[in-house]
């Protein structure tokens, strides 16, 4: 116990930089550590079949390259699901609100962009990735503004 | 939902993370609840109430309009 609230009225900050940049509180959140860990398997994983993916032909090796993808995502999920439970409750509402800011906007945007595809007989999925990733970062500090 | 979670933490000489620590919060989430920016969840409340020994209706004040 301290013996003078220094702090009385003064504001706090969240970690803006993080939240934008990285997608969550930062590596000094509760359990940020093991996200980030986490979340690099995932990355390189997905990486990984991505790479391998257009080059592997044999059938034999076509199934275990093309399962690194979506096992990525699931490992990247469990990170976020584990992490979401030990973040303090405001922390994890900030969190949840992005999610869902990001989900209504990537599936417009996705929908857009598939759309548009009919048109232009292309489209560009790590543009649509980047955007995402983009949303996400500033939908999370501008909804931690608020609190 | 007006609180004196302020009050109450000025009284008791708690700094904003100290009373985190209690808690078992962030501080951000402590200012928040100070500043009338968010209400605690049920669970929080009532440990807040058990902290300082008094009923929950006497720190949180549920104003007119609230949610």
């Amino acid at each position: 116990m301290n013996t003078e609230p220094d702090d009385l009225n003064k504001t706090t900050h969240w970690p803006y930089a993080s939240l934008f940049f990285l997608g969550y509180f930062g590596k000094n959140s509760p359990g940020g550590k093991a996200l980030f860990y986490r979340t690099m398997i995932g990355a390189l994983l997905c990486a990984l079949g991505l790479i391998l993916s257009p080059v592997v032909e044999n059938p034999l090796f076509v199934i275990p390259v093309l399962t690194l993808i979506p096992t990525s995502v699931l490992i990247i999920m469990w990170a976020y699901k584990e992490y979401l439970a030990q973040l303090d409750e405001l922390s994890r509402m900030i969190q949840y609100e992005s999610f869902a800011f990001s989900y209504g906007i990537a599936m417009a945007i996705g929908i857009t962009i598939y759309a548009a595809g009919f048109t232009f007989n292309t489209v560009f999925p790590a543009a649509f990735i980047l955007f995402a990733e983009g949303v996400r970062g500033l939908a999370l500090t501008r909804i931690a503004k608020k609190y | 939902m007006k609180n004196k979670l302020r009050v109450l933490r000025a009284e008791y000489r708690f700094s904003q993370a100290d009373l985190a620590d209690k808690l078992g919060v962030s501080r951000q989430t402590i200012n928040a609840i100070e500043n009338d920016k968010y209400d605690p969840s049920l669970s929080l409340a009532f440990k807040i109430s058990h902290l300082f020994g008094k009923p929950v209706e006497e720190i949180f004040e549920n104003g007119e309009g609230d949610r």
